[in-house]
């Protein structure tokens, strides 16, 4: 399919480029004002360079506003959460996949249900579930409840990829002797890679990125997340300091970032099968 | 002995109850208990106390609530147009270009989706700001100083504004699977239509439109949905306001729950939402059914 005319192709082109320039340009911006003075914010040419870079911002934002603190805490629950959801997701869906059971397809149906919630619908419940069990303020609120999100989505990607893998290995593995747990680790796992590759890309954009559950169920700053910490930036006795406050949503954003560029094809494949999700 | 290990009861429950907790607990349960606790009064720390469908009644007699709505659904057409019909329309222009220009244009326009919204938002406050934001600077050196505006406090303008940060933030979703929807079309399709001598126009209405139609109907759904369920974008830069102008369902449930601790209420404007959507899923099904029985 190409255009016949060159003028017509011309100007499709540019007026598409022009339009992903709208996208881009915000995020070129937001890097290049992460390197000014707020009173040059403030006050200069909203699309000049730095007339002094500084890098300060950055330091500022990591020790002396705590941006170091709440990005070891995103990736902490970050991490758990990956671990926890890919595992569970995993077993599930051999579970699923692979097991003889009554009432599996039935359990199959309220799964894929699952997707179609919209997570912040539940928030007011399970908020009051977890207060009564004192987990308000602990990062494992917030990896549970991530982590059941993203269960349905990776469910799925796990046990569609399992239904193509060929029983005859498992078959072999257990004449060897092999136990359940011996299947699952060293015959089904490695063949893996590109569906946990999937997996992990959805889980870790929905963790890091996560902010309605991040903001109610972690109101105190110990345990904070990046997208949290952005919201409070300007609050505190420093007053509004928007250079840093810039650099500190560089530095929330470069991992999802890099990722995506280095990664782009998986990433726009799961993003779009994430879809459902949201 | 193969059938043994894949039947065994202790092997199966060992697999699957980890899911099954973390699924019931906070999918199941929370589901089931707004539907309870829409029927209660509670504050969530004394004994809630049952009163029939009271918070319904309150809540269709507030009209802070029907305006919220009217908010949500206004962003959920918006959205519809602007990203699922844009997004389905940039994505069949763009295959006609060069491939260098097809790749970046597709990372341009997915690149916000992989910020969190509270980047998104952060980023457009500075956009909009109304002494040094980015678009009254734009204005400013255009010439049209006399559109400049405080975007977002202004009450004509800040319902579209808040609008175009979702839209700018979901675009690439729709534009995505629209594009790999088109990607999937076999070639032959076209070239059989260019041996015709079909135009580029007529290929794209008649080949590439009739075969995405599935692909469509999940960007006309998740645009929807999205729409409807704005939350963080609003919660971060207007807060609902001015006034309450661009409080939409979700703020108005978030505020009814956590500033003014009406647990139930908010349970209930939950349910109702839900119902909602699937109305909206319902009419959008019904639509793209029509369009198969005309053709």
């Amino acid at each position: 399919m190409t255009y016949k005319s060159k003028k017509t192709e011309w100007l499709v082109t540019a007026l598409l480029v022009i339009f992903a320039l709208t996208f881009l340009y915000p995020l070129l911006w937001l890097i290049i004002n992460s390197l000014k003075d707020t009173n040059e914010i403030m006050t200069g040419n909203a699309f000049g360079f730095p007339q002094k870079l500084k890098f300060s911002n950055y330091s500022d934002a990591l020790i002396e506003r705590n941006i170091l603190r709440y990005f070891l805490n995103s990736t902490i629950v970050t991490s758990l959460t990956l671990l926890l959801t890919t595992f569970t997701a995993f077993i599930f869906s051999y579970g699923i996949v692979r097991m003889h059971w009554k009432g599996c397809p039935k359990l199959t149906v309220l799964v894929t249900l699952g997707l179609m919630l919209p997570s912040q619908i539940v928030i007011v419940p399970i908020f009051l579930m977890l207060r009564k069990m004192h987990l308000i303020n602990n990062p494992l609120s917030l990896v549970l409840t991530i982590s059941a999100f993203n269960l349905s989505i990776t469910t799925l990607i796990s046990s569609s990829f399992i239904k193509s893998i060929p029983r005859e290995m498992e078959e072999a593995a257990i004449m060897d002797g092999a136990g359940l747990w011996t299947i699952l680790s060293k015959v089904i796992a490695p063949q893996m890679v590109s569906a946990f590759s999937s997996m992990a890309i959805i889980i870790f954009m929905n963790s890091w990125n996560e902010f309605i559950y991040a903001l109610v169920l972690i109101t105190g700053k110990t345990w904070r997340t990046l997208p949290v910490a952005l919201m409070n930036y300007s609050s505190g006795k420093y007053g509004t300091d928007y250079g840093g406050l810039y650099a500190a949503m560089v530095i929330t954003s470069f991992l999802p970032v890099i990722l995506f560029i280095s990664f782009s094809k998986e990433v726009e494949k799961s993003l779009s099968a994430g879809a459902l999700l949201k | 002995m193969v059938k043994d290990i894949f039947a065994k009861k202790t092997n199966i429950l060992l697999l699957i109850a980890p899911a099954l907790l973390l699924l019931g607990i906070f999918v199941g349960y929370p589901f089931i208990k707004i539907i309870i606790m829409s029927l209660q009064k509670t504050d969530g720390l004394t004994p809630a106390t049952f009163v029939k469908f009271d918070q319904y009644k309150k809540i269709f007699a507030d009209s802070a609530f029907w305006r919220a709505n009217l908010a949500s659904l206004w962003l959920c057409l918006l959205a519809v147009v602007f990203n699922a019909v844009l997004g389905v329309f940039i994505a069949v222009v763009l295959n006609g270009l060069s491939k260098k220009i097809q790749k970046f244009c597709r990372t341009s326009y997915i690149m916000p989706m992989v910020l969190s919204v509270s980047v998104i938002s952060q980023l457009w406050l500075a956009i909009y700001h109304a002494d040094w934001g980015i678009l009254n600077a734009f204005l400013h050196l255009v010439g049209l100083d006399c559109w400049q505006n405080a975007w977002l406090s202004n009450p004509h303008t800040a319902m579209v504004c808040v609008a175009i940060v979702g839209m700018w933030w979901m675009f690439g979703m729709d534009f995505l699977m629209a594009y790999s929807g088109i990607n999937n079309i076999p070639k032959q399709f076209y070239e059989a239509a260019e041996l015709d001598g079909a135009s580029k126009f007529q290929s794209a209405i008649h080949i590439t439109i009739p075969l995405l139609k599935n692909v469509i109907k999940t960007c006309f759904i998740i645009s929807a949905t999205g729409g409807f369920f704005t939350f963080p974008q609003v919660y971060i830069m207007t807060g609902g306001g001015p006034g309450d102008l661009t409080q939409t369902i979700m703020i108005y449930m978030y505020r009814q729950a956590f500033s003014n601790q009406r647990y139930g209420r908010a349970a209930a404007v939950a349910l109702i939402s839900i119902i909602e959507t699937c109305i909206i899923l319902f009419v959008l099904q019904k639509a793209f059914k029509l369009i198969k029985s005309e053709e």
